[in-house]
């Protein structure tokens, strides 16, 4: 915990001042308050009576500013702590490579960031000021009940380690049941979700009913830990107030036999009953004390647990130096071998070649390793074995930012963030010029719909904005790349929802541009790779065949029977 | 109903009256309870007020009378409220949470029951993640409310308005005197802060989704992101607005700030106030010493509600708004299978008919238009089509998951709208392409947690459909948990579980849309086989994708763009030379080989 805290120990430091200050400031009052009592006996006037009202109204103007002092200070801590987190979990998650992603749920993701995060800031704001409250209020109380009567004091607060014991067995309950609702509630949103998501499995086979009596037990169960939770937190409450209560009684009997014999003053009595009066409150705040440290200490421990997650694909502490950005890539990939969590592999023992300037297509089925094979080239994955090259030194010797810089990489599902259109379509580079996003967007034939939209290259996307058609999200991801023009271009079958007269277009205008590049495109549909100058057919994770257009035209496999299933589809389409 | 964005959240909440009392609908089934609780708070409330008056029995009375009898008096009875206000306040909170959880409980139960009643067009639309805070986060908030908001307001506003009554009595005086030095001083404050704090906090919650948004964005997006060496900017936006973020979180600690220390300024300024004027008073006379001391103590009672009060504003806020959300998804309408009463019960016999059939899943844009055709009882059909032929519409038609806008659909000559819907469903086995599977077991996933299927009955039907084989190897059988939704199984076996699945409710008519991905060639084999035993002797219709089932087919209809183009056996389609032909040359050539 402390080491959130270090940075800001200064705001700590002022605010836990301000604190105690607030805290002296207050046990002043029954002093005067008492002193009245006590100073009436003798000089009865007016004066003094105005003397101690101004006194107190001086006090409470000291408390007043206290007060805000230390919440200022304390809460912007806990709030900056609160934004530092945060920050390093982004951090961390912009450090992750998809190894981390096909583990993790988005929406668990999310919950730590922001509920997680929440729990934990509270630990770090009201949890402090509720644990220091209750220690230094009610030893300050104590202390100065003590200056006046040692031995009332400590009569007047025996029943008070009845508390602590009430505490300490209450708490681990507490813990315990707290981390069992939270659990409890995570499943029944588990429930829900799966439900909602199979709702028509369920409707199609009558389950409707049945289903909201299966809701109902894992609800039941909720509630019951929650009443259970409930039920403790009421008895520390009330245990709490009551055992107050029989201080307040000692008080009242063993005082009021000292004042008759005495032994005590009445002011002093009064002071008495105020100060038990006040430390209600910090004894209140050991309950609160208990409850936001215990959720804290949980969520910190799932934030962290991230947070400990170091990433699989590792940048080379001492990478090769790279001047400038080729103008051409050369790939070499030798017997590379991947596959998820030791399952069966995705990519067995592939060899591969492009020479600078070379455009080679992949064909193959879904699954067969296409966009794998794409996503290790871009080294968004650790590889077991075998090896990558480009331009003869190995990819893992580039830093991350050199090996991406030379690649432009359009996915086969379109991703576009809901930014701007210019936004994304520049997103390597938010200084590109209007007129290079405008070719871009041209090469890519989308310039025609954005020009009509009304705010033109400033249109948003997404929920905020206009919402784009498959082949336009497809054909914008396309113009991205095309405004990266990086040496080593790689598309993921990215043309599946754009008509083939446009894909022609679109591949015509992009020719130019890719005269010195290496280019890589996977594709679905066997047209879209006429351009290239090699065809590679992959399947269950292996190149199955390898050549030009005529050379596996000749061969009769599959790239043969994929090109003539086509044709007929084709002919089918137009009839 | 709130769409989940941030930009909406702008928008301003009005007290609904109406939302109130639905809410009140449900606390009413708690009446006794209820009552308790306001018996407890009551005594919660009123008890307290006692201890400032016995104090001043003690101080006036027993202590200059050295009345030692009088002080054990004071001190038993003091010592028996102290009791029963500590069974008071135990058995308060607890039968509030426990009301607060069942009140919860039932409306959470209500929530998800017409979710599952809400027709499928619904779920076309609405993400899941946003459905799902109606049963889960939004009934928190309402719980907070009900829970400690609620006992809160109740409690407090009865003690402050007991205290108040002490206090006139003690002496009218003086209370007004401290009250017009008080009161307007914290009107006014709280007329302030209500208006800063609800802009601030409407701006820290639109804040909060952006971010949430952003890192969902972030987290789908990450490979994008990485190849396009955008994590430098990423995080410099993410630094933007979790710094705008952090901004206006300090502008509400900064308005708090200022707002709750004000309030307990004012609880000591009031002191100040009560011993200035009550000096004056004791002076004259007009006071005791006890009385003053007396009125001390309640004045630091009057304000320690008061501040609670003040603080429990912002769970109204969030409150309110959850119910609103959940009010707008409870006032979709549920779908009109389930208002179908004394409808008719069947026995299925697997007449279908279509007649004239035009549909649309949105505005006059048809997806299917004119269909009509007949499917007599134990007839085996294969439906083929391209993709967007309506094939997977004219199965979700039959079993009524959406209404259509023109024609007619008989089911054994009965209008489809006539059915009672449970007994036309149970009847209708539908197996999809794409399986979906509970996080459960097999043995589970299979009886779909009904638990009047023994386990025999589960391992004849998993013989049946040949799926005893992969089931068998798995490290325990019938007990495995299916790990994220079931990637770990392949296409196949996951739809010889759907069919066993289907199976144990013994459906006299089989729709099945058959899988297409990749299925190696043994698990294919046990496929074909299950598919011919399940439709022996069945109405089935089949969205074929495979040559057996074709072949085997009593009849095949042909979908096209939404109309029934061709209808015959495999023979006399191949003859036409029509789109069938086309298709299945283009589909099947290779197997055929």
């Amino acid at each position: 915990m402390w080491k959130y805290i270090r940075k800001y120990k200064l705001l700590l430091l002022a605010s836990l001042v301000a604190l105690l200050l607030v805290d002296f400031s207050q046990l002043l009052i029954p002093k005067i308050i008492g002193n009245i009592y006590d100073g009436l006996k003798g000089a009865s006037d007016l004066n003094y009576f105005t003397v101690s009202g101004l006194k107190i109204a001086f006090l409470a103007l000291l408390v007043f500013v206290f007060r805000f002092v230390w919440r200022i200070f304390l809460l912007r801590m806990s709030r900056k702590i609160e934004r530092d987190i945060r920050e390093r979990l982004y951090g961390k998650f912009l450090s992750f490579s998809q190894h981390f992603y096909v583990k993790w749920n988005t929406g668990d993701l999310m919950a730590r960031s922001i509920n997680d995060i929440n729990h934990v800031q509270r630990m770090f704001s009201f949890g402090i000021v509720s644990i220091f409250d209750a220690v230094v209020m009610g030893l300050m109380t104590l202390a100065f009940m003590a200056s006046y009567d040692l031995k009332f004091t400590l009569i007047t607060v025996s029943p008070l380690p009845l508390m602590s014991l009430i505490v300490l067995m209450l708490e681990k309950k507490i813990h315990r049941l707290s981390l069992v609702v939270q659990n409890r509630f995570s499943r029944l949103s588990t429930f829900v979700q799966e439900d909602f998501s199979g709702s028509f499995v369920l409707k199609s086979l009558n389950r409707e009913e049945d289903e909201k009596q299966r809701f109902a037990a894992v609800n039941r169960d909720y509630l019951a830990n929650n009443v259970r939770l409930g039920r403790i937190q009421a008895l520390l409450h009330s245990s709490i107030m009551f055992i107050i209560g029989i201080s307040n009684v000692l008080v009242l009997y063993i005082g009021g036999k000292n004042v008759i014999a005495g032994l005590t003053t009445k002011g002093d009595l009064i002071a008495f009953l105020t100060y038990l009066n006040i430390m209600v409150w910090p004894m209140i705040a050991i309950g609160f004390a208990i409850n936001i440290h215990q959720r804290g200490k949980a969520s910190l421990n799932r934030i962290e647990e991230i947070l400990d997650t170091e990433p699989v694909v590792k940048e080379c502490p001492d990478p090769v130096r790279v001047e400038q950005r080729p103008e051409s890539v050369a790939v070499e990939v030798r017997d590379l071998t991947f596959s998820f969590d030791g399952r069966k592999n995705s990519l067995d023992g592939i060899d591969l070649d492009i020479r600078q300037g070379e455009t080679v297509g992949i064909v193959g089925r879904i699954g067969s390793g296409k966009s794998l094979l794409i996503k290790l080239l871009g080294g968004l994955l650790r590889y077991e074995k075998g090896t990558i090259k480009y331009n003869g030194t190995d990819a893992s010797k580039y830093s991350f930012f050199d090996l991406r810089d030379m690649i432009a990489y359009v996915p086969q599902e379109p991703f576009l963030f809901s930014t701007s259109i210019r936004e994304n379509t520049a997103f390597h580079d938010p200084e590109a010029s209007d007129e290079s996003i405008m070719e871009a967007l041209r090469v890519a034939d989308i310039q025609d719909s954005i020009d009509d939209m009304p705010e033109g290259l400033d249109t948003l996307l997404g929920e905020r904005g206009v919402n784009l058609s498959g082949g336009q999200k497809q054909r914008l991801t396309l113009a991205r790349a095309v405004l990266k023009n990086a040496p080593f271009f790689i598309m993921d079958d990215c043309f599946s929802s754009v008509d083939t007269d446009t894909e022609e277009r679109i591949l015509n205008a992009m020719l130019p541009l890719f005269r010195d590049k290496t280019v890589l495109i996977a594709a679905h549909r066997i047209s879209t790779l006429r351009y290239a100058d090699r065809i590679i057919v992959m399947e269950e994770g292996r190149i199955a065949e390898e050549g030009t257009h005529e050379e596996l035209m000749a061969v009769k496999g599959i790239y043969y029977d994929i090109f003539n299933r086509q044709k007929l589809e084709e002919k089918l389409g137009k009839e | 109903m709130g769409q989940g964005k941030a930009v909406f959240d702008e928008k301003k909440r009005k007290f609904d009256v109406k939302l109130v009392f639905w809410l009140l609908g449900y606390v009413k089934k708690h009446k006794f309870l209820m009552a308790v609780t306001v018996i407890l708070m009551f005594l919660g409330a009123l008890l307290p007020l006692a201890t400032p008056e016995i104090i001043q029995r003690e101080y006036d009375t027993y202590i200059p009378q050295a009345d030692y009898n009088g002080l054990l008096a004071v001190a038993l009875t003091l010592l028996v409220i102290r009791g029963v206000l500590f069974i008071a306040q135990f058995l308060q909170v607890w039968i509030m949470t426990y009301l607060g959880q069942k009140i919860m409980y039932s409306l959470r139960l209500d929530i998800f029951s017409h979710i599952m009643r809400l027709p499928k067009k619904f779920f076309d639309k609405n993400p899941i993640g946003r459905i799902m805070t109606r049963v889960t986060s939004d009934v928190e908030a309402l719980a907070e409310l009900l829970q400690s908001g609620m006992g809160l307001v109740i409690g407090d506003s009865l003690m402050l308005m007991g205290i108040l009554v002490f206090l006139i009595l003690k002496s009218w005086m003086l209370t007004a005197v401290t009250l017009l030095a008080t009161i307007p001083l914290l009107v006014l404050g709280m007329y302030f802060f209500r208006r800063q704090i609800t802009v601030v906090y409407r701006k820290m919650r639109s804040l909060i989704a952006l971010i949430n948004a952003f890192l969902q964005e972030s987290i789908v997006g990450m490979d994008i992101i990485q190849l396009f060496n955008g994590q430098k900017r990423q995080m410099a936006r993410f630094q933007r607005l979790n710094g705008d973020y952090y901004k206006t979180t300090v502008k509400v600690l900064m308005i708090n700030g200022l707002f709750f220390p004000f309030i307990s300024f004012l609880s000591i300024f009031a002191k100040a106030v009560i011993i200035w004027f009550g000096g004056m008073q004791i002076m004259k006379m007009t006071l005791t010493m006890g009385e003053l001391a007396a009125f001390l103590i309640l004045i630091e009672m009057f304000f320690r509600p008061l501040r609670e009060l003040s603080q429990s504003y912002n769970v109204f806020q969030a409150a309110m708004a959850a119910s609103e959300k959940i009010n707008g998804i409870m006032s979709e309408e549920e779908s009109l299978v389930y208002s179908v009463s004394d409808g008719y019960k069947g026995p299925l016999n697997g007449l279908i008919e279509f007649s004239h059939v035009w549909f649309a899943y949105e505005a006059e844009n048809w997806v299917l238009k004119d269909v009509s055709f007949t499917i007599r009882p134990g007839e085996k059909i294969a439906m083929v089509g391209q993709t967007g032929s309506g094939k997977t519409t004219i199965i979700n038609l039959i079993g009524r998951f959406y209404d259509i806008q023109k024609g007619e659909i008989l089911i054994d000559g009965v209008d489809i709208r006539r059915w009672d819907i449970s007994s036309l469903r149970r009847k209708l086995g539908i197996v999809l392409q794409d399986v979906f599977l509970f996080s459960g077991n097999i043995q589970e996933n299979i009886t779909l947690y009904n638990d009047n299927i023994t386990e025999e009955e589960v391992r004849s039907i998993v013989g049946y459909v040949n799926a005893e084989k992969f089931i068998d190897a798995l490290p325990e059988k019938y007990d495995t948990v299916i790990m994220e939704r079931g990637k770990s199984l392949s296409v196949g076996q996951r739809q010889l579980l759907s069919f066993a699945r289907t199976l144990t409710y013994q459906p006299t008519v089989l729709i099945l849309d058959e899988a297409t991905a990749n299925i190696d060639s043994e698990t294919e084999k046990y496929m074909q086989e299950a598919t011919a035993r399940m439709t022996e002797g069945r109405t089935s219709i089949i969205i074929a994708h495979r040559l057996a089932t074709i072949r085997n087919a009593d009849r095949i209809m042909v979908l096209h763009k939404g109309s029934l183009r061709e209808s015959g056996s495999h023979s006399e389609l191949m003859s036409n030379k029509g789109i069938y032909y086309d298709l299945y040359r283009l589909q099947y050539r290779d197997q055929e080989q």
